[in-house]
């Protein structure tokens, strides 16, 4: 298996000083399920920002399919750009935030109507429609939604460029369990079906043994402590424990 | 239709013929169970403020000329007729377009406005204004509700003016947050700077092709 991406040293630090990511190195292989786990603020939501092309390492570097991901490269070389947009969806953790256009049918249209143009942005819209049961919400404020209504709007308008690698940052965050099986019923087919890779940020340990099956862990100093088998960190306990990842009560309890 | 009315407003030349389009107008909107009183208000508020004030001085005869009307030569009668003409015009134009927007969603009138050629990133911008107005009233209702919770009164104007002012410059940086975060959403998607549009098929039925027919007989009449 090759690697989709490659970070080397990867070091982030937010406009006004503050550090998001400490000299970081991981290697992603195609087809993975990854989970990014960490506290609050351990840099989860920044490293996924930067595998998404929409951060940029102060330094290290990040390379995808072994080609530098770099904000010049993604500027001046269109050909990349619509390989890499078209290849990677991200999920953001605020859907508001995600969800722009006047109606659902035309956020879910718009990625694929500035990468494939009208028609095949027509066709694939109305599959997804059907796909995720929004039908009847087509022509409605996606803000009108309620908020797990939102969710799947946003999703499907991600999977819209057909990507081959998505990026979920707290994709169970606010929904209900209905809508949290759906939303693993998709992945796992998303999986199986297209082979794709998926790297999600949680820090709900639940959800994190069903998103995937190797884990890296993020600590409070924004160091990446640990990558591995998602089963043998999880059932180390005192490590979770000490990466603010499992309350001490709840344990005892 | 709504274009074809706007045209034959604009090249009418009788008053009484543009009195006769808005009174069709409302007509309309009585029919689409619009607030009468309240359209007319609004309409002849946006007249007072922007149209009168710009046309009221044609109706001397120092400015417009042509015959006087009264034996002191003050007004004149082609200057009262092109003022009260003026007016009705744009009475008639502004109740069209309230009435376009009282009807229409919003996601259909910008898809007009781009089939009218207004270029891309200007539907763009009201597409997105017209999402974020929501989200804004969101926050600032929220932001209303957190402070009501917190039992916070003010005990005078200023510091009710100072809560206020802390109010709004939050609301403010949410909003360029919000702004951020949409504009990576967006990148991430593959934006390139252009807005695309959905194209949407509408065939056009007997209706219409009356109701064109209809505005083309009212558009020239009015100018015959």
């Amino acid at each position: 298996m090759t690697d989709v991406y490659t970070l080397r040293d990867v070091s982030f630090v937010y406009p006004d000083g503050r550090c998001a990511l400490d000299r970081v190195t991981l290697s992603i292989p195609e087809g993975t399920g990854l989970v990014l786990l960490g506290a609050n603020g351990s840099g989860k939501s920044s490293l996924l920002h930067i595998l998404a092309g929409l951060y940029f390492p102060a330094k290290g570097e990040v390379l995808f399919h072994g080609e530098v991901l770099s904000e010049e490269r993604l500027q001046r070389d269109e050909n990349f750009r619509r390989r890499f947009r078209t290849e990677v969806g991200i999920l953001f953790q605020n859907t508001d935030a995600q969800l722009f256009c006047p109606t659902v049918r035309e956020e879910i249209a718009f990625g694929p109507l500035q990468i494939f143009g009208a028609k095949q942005a027509l066709q694939v819209t109305d599959e997804l429609l059907a796909m995720f049961g929004l039908e009847a919400f087509a022509d409605l404020p996606p803000f009108a939604l309620s908020g797990g209504e939102k969710r799947k709007v946003a999703f499907a308008s991600v999977l819209a460029l057909r990507p081959r690698i998505l990026l979920l940052d707290e994709p169970t965050a606010n929904l209900d369990a209905e809508t949290c099986d759906d939303l693993f019923d998709w992945l796992e087919e998303f999986r199986k079906r297209d082979g794709g890779t998926v790297i999600s940020a949680t820090h709900d340990l639940h959800s994190a043994r069903i998103l995937g099956e190797t884990c890296a862990v993020l600590s409070r100093d924004h160091q990446l402590k640990r990558c591995g088998n998602i089963t043998e960190i999880l059932h180390d306990k005192p490590f979770l424990i000490e990466m603010n990842l499992m309350s001490r009560r709840l344990q005892q309890a | 239709m709504c274009a074809l009315i706007l045209f034959g407003v604009l090249i009418a030349r009788r008053l009484e013929y543009l009195i006769g389009i808005y009174a069709v107008l409302l007509t309309c909107a009585y029919l689409l169970r619009i607030p009468l009183k309240e359209l007319i208000q609004r309409n002849l508020v946006l007249v007072l403020v922007f149209v009168v004030p710009l046309s009221l001085p044609a109706i001397f005869v120092a400015i417009a000329g042509g015959t006087p009307l009264d034996s002191w030569g003050i007004f004149s009668v082609h200057g009262i007729q092109s003022f009260l003409i003026i007016s009705t015009r744009a009475l008639c134009a502004i109740s069209l377009v309230q009435l376009l927007i009282a009807t229409m969603g919003v996601p259909e009138i910008l898809r007009g406005l781009l089939q009218l050629r207004v270029p891309a990133s200007v539907v763009s911008l009201f597409s997105t204004m017209w999402s974020y107005l929501h989200v804004i009233g969101r926050e600032a209702h929220s932001m209303a509700s957190s402070l009501r919770a917190r039992t916070i009164s003010p005990t005078g104007i200023r510091r009710a003016y100072a809560i206020l002012g802390v109010q709004g410059s939050v609301l403010l940086q949410n909003c360029v947050h919000a702004a951020e975060a949409t504009h990576r959403a967006m990148l991430a998607r593959g934006f390139n700077g252009s807005y695309g549009i959905l194209p949407k098929s509408q065939p056009v039925g007997a209706r219409d092709v009356v109701a064109i027919v209809g505005a083309i007989m009212l558009g020239f009449l009015g100018y015959l």
